[in-house]
Order: structure tokens, then sequence, then C-alpha cells
């Protein structure tokens, strides 16, 4: 069954109910993912999945329907389910209608040349990523190669009929030295041609190399300098909450603070439906809204929160096209450049760290942004400008509002982030944040 | 009733067409869930969701490479088995250990949780009264301290499978499930604290009919958790010396034989198969094999390191009674006197230590491949009474329950920040404590306990592994229990 065929079946069982709003997405997800580790393959998987999202308002009720049941008999009992389910529903006085147009949609840049990618070529991605890793160092290598095209066609009650494409492919890895200490490197884009497996499997076995023999490390606070990995998961809590669902939810620290000054003057992060070398940029959002870029901080002030149609009705502003019909949330963020090299941060500082990479950050209270992450891989001390030695078992236990405050640089070149930590496709720098707290386990 | 046995045929062509190829082995899964959702935010209505995914899984394994494919329009199944197998051919030259699994019996079941009244009969209108409810106690709760944000979230699920494989097994499953989750943000003095209920993100969930939710008792429940967390926020922290004694509640001791027990012991994990996501183990098989423990011979007799990982708990949201690889499920015995004795295996793992596999490995939807997932983990109760606990300890800690946790992906360093916790003074409870910290190794932790209670209580929380991301619906769990001579910090 073609997309087209699944979106004229919708329009016709549609009919058939009474709503005041409806909007449908079909979304066609085509699948390739091979893992490794310990250099062997561990599993190839391909997916290949077609799912219907289905929206349905009236009298001030709104409910939303998710089905992977494509046959005919079954999506119009869905429909009808829904329908139902949204007259059971409770009246809530913020609904308001979707959005009618015309808008203007910025089209994407995909060329029609963008060579898909044979599995063939993905085994050699990989087998490249794990050779130039053991030839940086590393004894042993693992991680995944993800290559996946999605299609989305939406049509809303309103007018919208909106279709948009995208690739992605996703090359993650970590190396370990024959004493386990370990190294990360990953490679992202839309574009297979910008997907540089040698040189994230160098950096990976480099750092693996690098940080043998590790030390324990004094607890106490360190002016860090940290790589674009574990700064971009600092910034995309920073994108979760702008959300202004975050915010009604009372599950932000950006709450009540627009136009407050957030953070060092010389951060500024924004939004970014559809960045033109982006990885996961969509032209549209789920309310049919085109999607744009939105400043969430300029030069340390608070400028937007991120709206759909509904968040943006009760806070009197324009909807930043970042649906979710409940939660508005990021599609990319793009953190302003410095104007120092990453050499020149290192030599900024005197006594410090500098960390590589990070996972399992949790917060003890998201409205006043307290939390604690770990450093993963490499980690090492840095003295009078350059790197020492390498150091291990820490936890960065801080506070995200402290941290944002005292960024002291960010550096001139950065880097597409997006891995198993970091969901939102993040473009960063290296980041250096001032007296940061170290602890560590007795 | 299991509503997928018009499946079977579909089924059937599945594993005949993989055989064409000569395949060593496979399986097909026909997987559906069907769940709604009900979410109040502040008091208003959220649109409720509704959703319902199905679609087949299928797992080959072919000339030693294993190959997982998904897809939910069934036309095109021998194209998709046609492209796996050429996959498989060209994976080749990747492959330095080629995969075999443990040989297990052929089963052929129909199981199901027990479903008083089945959720589907369940309306939208029947879950936001029961929530509105919750959200009258709360803005009934008379204290210092407002709630002014609230998002509350209650969501029934049913998930059904139909499993087939090369090995002549054909098992149906249906798992109803319920639960509640959430998140408050209480002010007081122009503070804000945003907390969840239950604590630690954690939930309250079972396996059953709607039924279910009379089990979660919210109108004790959820007034005696404002009470008590209104308490916590308003209290002030206090900074201690080393070595103090700490008795920690169900939830932590939960979190932490889920994070610091179930997940390292889990066999794909030392074998480094999620290394690049979410980690290693700091078991190895070797040292499992020389009786790997958490002291020294002589703290080994006295030991009080117990832990079992048990899918078979009726009414448990980690509940099955067979595996997605259809090995028969039975309780296992993880830690025991803080001794390892048994891990968690998949049919692959079990190969490689030629034993029989102990029906780890589940997959929480069609298009995921199955893989070692805990169930219901948790420290086993003792024989204390709470009371007797506490009535040594001249000046201590209890930590309740906690918010911010974490650990590192070997899962050796750990943390925990409480929410709810008191001082203990002179064998009796104090003054709350607030935001005390744990941060300390497994080892410190599993050789430390020197008494449990007698209860058991749960928490249900969603594990995290895998790639494509994983969330498995588990519990966590455990009695209370008293650990020596630890470091306990405060929240800076």
């Amino acid at each position: 069954m073609t997309l087209n065929h699944i979106l004229s079946l919708l329009e016709s069982k549609i009919s058939s109910i009474n709503c005041d709003d409806f909007s449908f997405m079909v979304v066609k997800d085509v699948e390739d993912l091979i893992r490794f580790s310990n250099n062997t393959i561990t599993v190839f998987a391909t997916t290949e999945n077609i799912c219907i999202e289905i929206y349905i308002g009236k009298d001030k009720k709104r409910t939303i329907g998710e089905t992977t049941n494509l046959d005919e008999q079954s999506i119009s009992n869905f429909i009808h389910s829904l329908s139902k389910q949204c007259d059971d529903s409770s009246i809530n006085n913020d609904y308001t209608s979707l959005p009618s147009g015309p808008f203007n949609y910025v089209h994407k840049n995909i060329t029609d040349d963008e060579p898909s990618i044979s599995h063939e070529s993905m085994i050699d991605h990989v087998e490249v990523s794990i050779n130039s890793a053991l030839k940086a160092g590393a004894s042993r290598v693992s991680g995944s190669f993800t290559s996946s095209k999605s299609e989305i066609l939406l049509k809303t009650s309103t007018g919208a009929e909106l279709t948009d494409k995208s690739n992605t492919h996703l090359l993650n890895l970590r190396a370990f030295s024959t004493t386990n200490s370990s190294g990360h490197g990953l490679s992202c884009s839309s574009s297979i041609r910008d997907i540089d497996s040698e040189n994230a499997g160098i950096k990976a076995g480099e750092y693996a190399k690098s940080s043998i023999n590790p030390k324990n490390c004094d607890i106490g606070k360190y002016d860090i300098l940290f790589m674009p990995t574990v700064a971009a998961d600092i910034f995309q809590h920073v994108g979760y909450s702008a959300s202004a669902f975050s915010v009604d939810a009372g599950m932000s620290f950006l709450t009540d603070k627009i136009n407050e000054k957030v953070s060092s003057d010389k951060l500024s992060i924004t939004d970014v439906g559809n960045p033109i070398d982006g990885i996961c940029g969509r032209i549209f959002d789920d309310e049919g809204m085109p999607t744009k870029s939105t400043t969430i901080i300029k030069n340390g002030l608070l400028k937007n929160y991120l709206h759909n149609i509904t968040t943006s009705n009760k806070y009197n502003v324009e909807s930043t096209g970042n649906a979710g019909i409940i939660d508005p949330s990021c599609w990319n963020l793009d953190v302003s450049p410095g104007d120092v090299t990453f050499d020149e941060q290192l030599l900024s500082i005197q006594n410090g760290l500098l960390i590589t990479n990070n996972w399992y950050t949790r917060f003890q209270n998201q409205a006043l942004g307290l939390y604690s992450t770990i450093p993963r891989d490499a980690c090492f001390v840095i003295k009078n400008g350059e790197i020492s030695n390498p150091i291990h078992n820490i936890r960065i236990s801080d506070s995200l509002p402290r941290q944002l405050l005292n960024i002291k640089s960010l550096s001139k070149q950065r880097e597409w982030i997006k891995w198993w930590e970091v969901e939102v496709p993040t473009l960063s720098p290296s980041v250096i944040i001032n007296n940061v707290p170290i602890t560590r386990s007795m | 009733m299991n509503s997928l046995t018009k499946y079977e045929d579909i089924l059937i062509s599945v594993i005949k067409e993989a055989q064409k190829y000569n395949v060593e082995f496979v399986e097909a899964r026909f997987h559906s869930t069907w769940k709604l959702v009900a979410i109040l935010n502040n008091g208003k209505s959220e649109p409720s969701i509704s959703s319902e995914t199905q679609g087949i899984g299928i797992r080959i394994i072919y000339d030693g490479v294993m190959v997982f494919a998904s897809i939910n329009s069934y036309d095109s199944i021998p194209q998709l088995i046609e492209k796996s197998i050429s996959s498989a051919k060209s994976s080749k030259k990747l492959l330095k250990n080629p995969i075999k699994f443990s040989i297990e019996k052929s089963i052929n079941k129909t199981w199901a949780a027990e479903e008083k009244e089945n959720l589907k009969n369940i309306h939208i209108d029947e879950m936001i009264s029961e929530l509105n409810n919750i959200d009258k106690y709360v803005n009934l709760f008379s204290s210092d301290v407002s709630f002014p944000k609230r998002t509350l979230i209650l969501s029934n699920s049913i998930e059904e499978k139909f499993y087939m494989n090369s090995e002549d097994s054909r098992i149906l499953s249906r798992i109803p499930r319920v639960e509640f989750h959430s998140y408050l943000t209480a002010k007081t003095n122009g503070s804000l604290s945003a907390i969840s209920i239950p604590a630690g993100y954690a939930g309250l969930g079972g396996t059953g009919g709607w039924e279910t939710i009379k089990t979660f008792n919210f109108d004790l429940y959820i007034p005696e958790q404002l009470k008590n967390s209104s308490k916590s926020i308003t209290s002030k922290s206090v900074k201690f010396d080393d070595g103090i004694d700490v008795i920690v509640g169900p939830e932590i001791a939960g979190i932490v034989a889920h994070e610091s027990c179930g997940h390292p012991f889990e066999a794909d994990r030392i074998l480094g198969r999620e290394a690049a996501q979410a980690g290693e183990s700091y078991l190895d098989f070797d040292s499992v094999e020389k009786k790997f423990n958490f002291g020294t011979i002589e703290e080994i007799d006295k030991s009080e390191a117990f832990v079992s990982d048990d899918p078979t708990l009726p009414g448990s949201m980690g509940f099955y009674l067979f595996d997605d690889e259809g090995v028969e499920a039975h309780k296992r015995t993880l830690l025991q006197g803080g001794i390892v004795t048994d891990l968690l295996h998949n049919r692959e793992t079990s190969f490689k230590k030629d034993i029989q596999s102990n029906a780890s490995s589940r997959s929480v939807d069609y298009d995921r491949e199955p893989i070692i997932r805990m169930s219901n983990t948790f420290i086993e109760p003792g024989d204390y009474d709470f009371d007797e606990l506490i009535e040594d300890i001249k000046y201590g800690i209890y930590i309740k329950n906690f918010m911010e946790w974490n650990i590192n992906d070997t899962r050796e360093h750990q943390k925990y920040v409480g929410l709810e916790a008191y001082l203990i003074k002179n064998g009796n409870i104090d003054v709350n404590v607030k935001s005390p910290v744990l941060e300390l190794t497994a080892k410190k932790f599993w050789s430390s306990i020197d008494a449990r209670s007698k209860d058991l209580r749960f928490s249900s929380a969603t594990c995290g592994k895998g790639e494509p991301m994983q969330g498995a619906p588990v519990w966590t769990g455990g009695p209370h229990v008293r650990l020596q001579n630890l470091r306990v910090g405060n929240h800076s």
C-alpha cells in the first residue's frame, strides 16, 4: 500500500465523523542498522514501518491516535474509536484550532543525486571505522551504524497538504585498549558523503590509547573543557527546558525567565527546524506550521520558549512551529560558535580537566536544574595549558543554571552530535565552564 | 482470548520462506500493543492518546550471522527475507565469531496474565476521573508547601505476542498492564522543587486488568506522599562525619539491585555487546566462574547480599512465563551471600557458556530485536522488623527514597540522592534531612549490608537498553536494608 493510498483512505474515513479539527500524518521509515562489538558484527537489522498518526478535535476536546495496523477495516475502526474517545474526553478551554494558512514552507535541500547507501557500503564504513580505531591503538571496537530514510505526508482539516523526506546516517563507536581504557568517536549527517568513518575510528582509537593507566582525581572544583559530545548533552537539556510544555509542567529551570539573563553573554542557542546541513530537519511541524529558526538564548538572555498552537495561545505569542500536539520539542539545536580555537581553549586552562564524553544525566530538581552526569571514556587533567595524565571514576555534580552562567569560552569549530545519549541533533562547539564540582564514590 | 491467532498463517509463511535459504534458525514474532493514556496537566485534560502498534519481528541466523527484520505491511515479507539473507551474506566479512543458540526444548503454549476487568472496556472518561480525584487530593493538601504544577499520567496497555520458530515452538501470550506516574512542582517561600510521586521518576504499576488500579490505594498513598515530600522539601541539609550507619528504603534497595546487580549480571553486557550503548560490566566470565564476591572470605560468611530476578511474580510489571526466544521462565538467584550465583542469559550467551538459557530475552515491540532484560529485580527480604533495624543505631540516617541517581557504564560507581530522609538518633527516627547523597562503589554497597527487614516492596520502572532504545517494564524492589559505616554527603 502506498502512502498516498493510505492518505486517500484516511480522507474517505474521516468524512464519516463529525469533528472541528483533524490531521493525519503518514510516516514511512526504512532503517538499516549494523551493530558490532569486539570487532565483529552482532546483528544486521532492517526495519520497514508505516505508521499513521491522527489528531481529532471537537467541542474543545482533543485526542491523538497512532496505529500501524494498515488494513482498511482496521483503519476505519480506529478512526471511529478515536472519535468516540474524543467524545468521552474532558473539555479543555485552552483548545486552539489548527492553524490556517496559507504558509510559506522552505523546501529542503535534499538533492536527487544524494546516493542511497547499499548494505555493502554500510559494511565497508563499519570495517573502515574498526580498522582505523585498531590502527590508532585500540584492541577492540564496538558500535553501531544506522542509515535511515523517512517520508512524511501531512494533511489537516485547515487545508495543509504537505510532504517531507529526510535521510539520516549515524556512526557511533567506542574503542577499548588492552587495559579497558576507552575512547568515543562519531560521525553523523543527512548525507552519506559526509560520514567520515575513518576519522571517527581514529579519534576513538587515539583516545583509548592515550587514556591508558588513568589515575584517581581529587574531588573539588575545576575549570573543565568539555568536548562537543558532552557540551551537546548539556545544551539538549536547555532545549528540553525551553519547551513551553516543560515550563507548564514545572519541569524547567527556565520558568518565568523570559528576557532574563540565564547564561554567559557568550552563549546563544537557536532551535532550527530545517538546517542546511542538519540531521533530522523537518519543513513543517505536526500541526502543519512551517518550522523555522527560533532563538532560545541570545547573548545570555532567554528570548523564547518553544511552542505549538495550544501553548502559543496560552502565552499569547506566535507558534514557533515545534508541535508535538501535546509537547512542543526542539528539532535541531545550533549553539553559537566562539572566537577561540580548541588549542587556545586548552592553553587558557592552568589547572583543569578535559572531558570527552559523558552519560547518565539525571536531575535531583528539574525546577532548579540540579543534576549530575558521569564522564565516560577518555578524561584528562589539564596542567599549564597541556593535556596531562588520564583520570577516571569521576562525576559532575552541578547545577545547569550555574554552568550556563559560568561559560568561559566556546570554540570556533563546531561538530554535529547525535548518539545514544544525545537525542537532539546539536551543532556544538567545545566549551569551557569554570568551577565545576567533581565528586567520586567512596 | 488472544487476538493474534488469525496471524498464524503469516507466521508459518515467514518460517517457510526463510527456510528456503537453508537458514540455521528462524523465528517470527507477531507483536501487538494496544495502549490508552490519560494526562491531566494542572487540572486540565491533555489530549488522550491511543495507540495500536502491531507488526512482525523476524530473526534469522544465516551462516553464523544474525539478522533481524521487522515489517507491518505483510505483502512484502518474501522481499524482506530475501533482503535480510543478502545482508547476512554481505556481513560475513565482518563476522569473527559465528552466532549459535543453545539447544532448548520446543514449547507449544498459550498463556496470559490474570485479568479480571478487561482494560479495553475502560473508557478514557473513567481514567480521567481517576486523575481528577488524585488532583483533588493534591489541591486539598494543606501545608506550607503548595503544588502549583501537576502532571498526572495514567496508562492502560495490553501486549500480545504470537511466537513461532523453526524448532516447532508456538507460543501465544497476553499481558495487560496499568501504570501511574506523576510529576509535581512544590512551592514554598518562593522556592521550587520538582518531584515525582512515586519518587525517583518511578511509577505505580502492575500486570492485570482494571482491578489493578485499586491496589494503588490513591486515597491513602497520595496524601501520605505529599505530606512526607513536603517535610523533606522544607528540611535542612546535614553535614555528616564519615562512617555512619545508613538504612535505605525499598525504593533505593530496588534501584541499587537493578542498577548495580541486575545490569552488570546481563551476560550480553559482560560479553561487550552493549559496549557502545548501555555499557559493560564489572564482571567477566572468568571471575564469575571463580565465584566473584563482594568481600573477604570472613565477610562472606556473614554477608547479607542476596539478590534475585523473578519474571514469574504474579501482578508484576516484569511478568512473563516464556521469553521472546520461547524459553520457559523461572526465578534467577543472582547474588547469594555476596557471591555471584547466576547471570541473565539468552540463547546466544548460554551457548557460549554451554548451559541452558534462563529465559531473559525480551523485546518491547515488533520492530525491536529480543535482548537480555531484567524482569523484577530485588534484594531478598531478611528477618528483621524495621524497629529492630534502627534500635542499635546511635547516630545515622534513614534514606527512604530518592530523585537523582546514576551509575557508570561498568556499573561500579553509583550515586543516589535522597528525597525523603531522616536522622536516626539513639535508635529513633528524628528530623527530616534534605537531599543526603550516597556516592559509593558496588563493592562498598554490597559488602556493607549487615541486616535486612522482613518487608518486601516493589516500584514500577522502565529499564532502558539496546539500540534502538528499548524501554522495558520492570519492577525494582527490596526490603529496608541497613548498611554499616558509609560516607553520606549533601547536595551542594
